[in-house]
């Protein structure tokens, strides 16, 4: 038990880190639902009737597809995008999928290779890509869980003002679909920016997310 | 090995879990 408390430690902190945090914005949540139905002149709800509301699920679903798509979009620009000095990029002449031997792909597989990687099928196929494709399907299926809570939540706030309620593929061209998916998306764009300039530059001694401490501003694709 | 099983396994249901639950909540209020 505390080889795996210390083999595992990095994500069982931020598993915990994750629940803390949604406990914390279930409550907060709550609280601010309940002074706005006051202030409508509504009746509180309960803790269980507003985790089970569509404003929970949309204001949890926003943060998740945007939370994938920054990764999904890391992941991807940087096979074929470099930063000179960057440790979050590759070597400047290293950009593209790569070669086979470079990956241990097919007949360059190691005998501890996984066993998908070894094939040299489409099942070496699925695998070389199967980050991006768990980290996109994970992003488009919280984006549509967004669209459809938020649609409920929206038509909810209108029927409550004695407005018709609009459908799902109005919602999705309405300005609120769009506010609530693009205040995300830009803080995601913005912090994976910084993250591979600041890099160059600045470092944390111990971190793999930073260069060794000495390294020069100029070296591309070392990390500590 | 078996822990790393474990810490992958509870991310990919958890999230999974968390997904289908919002996707429930979301469609019964449509």
């Amino acid at each position: 038990m505390r080889r795996f408390l210390h083999e595992s430690a990095l994500s069982i902190a931020f598993g915990v880190l994750f629940v803390g945090a949604l406990a914390g914005q279930a409550f907060a949540g709550w609280q601010q639902f309940n002074a706005q139905q006051v202030a409508d002149g509504l009746g509180e709800v309960t803790l269980g009737r507003y985790l089970t509301s569509a404003d929970f699920a949309v204001d949890v679903a926003e943060n998740w597809q945007s939370e994938w798509l920054q990764f999904s979009l890391f992941i991807l620009m940087t096979v074929w995008l470099v930063q000179k000095g960057s440790p979050e990029s590759k070597e400047l002449d290293r950009a593209g999928a790569e070669s086979m031997k470079d990956q241990k792909i097919g007949r360059y597989a190691r005998r501890d290779s996984p066993a998908w990687a070894k094939t040299g099928d489409w099942r070496t196929t699925v695998f070389s890509n199967s980050l991006i494709l768990v980290m996109g399907t994970l992003f488009l299926a919280s984006w549509l869980i967004q669209s459809i809570a938020g649609w409920a939540a929206f038509n909810q706030d209108r029927l409550q003002q004695q407005q018709d309620p609009i459908g799902w593929g109005s919602y999705l061209v309405n300005a609120d679909f769009w506010a609530r998916t693009l205040q995300n998306w830009q803080s995601e764009f913005l912090a994976v920016g910084t993250m591979v300039v600041f890099s160059v530059y600045l470092r944390q001694r111990g971190s793999p997310e930073s260069k060794p401490v000495g390294e020069p501003h100029t070296n591309t694709g070392v990390e500590g | 090995v078996a822990g790393m099983r474990v810490m992958f396994l509870v991310y990919l249901l958890g999230i999974a879990a968390g997904l289908a639950y919002m996707f429930v909540v979301a469609v019964r209020h449509v």
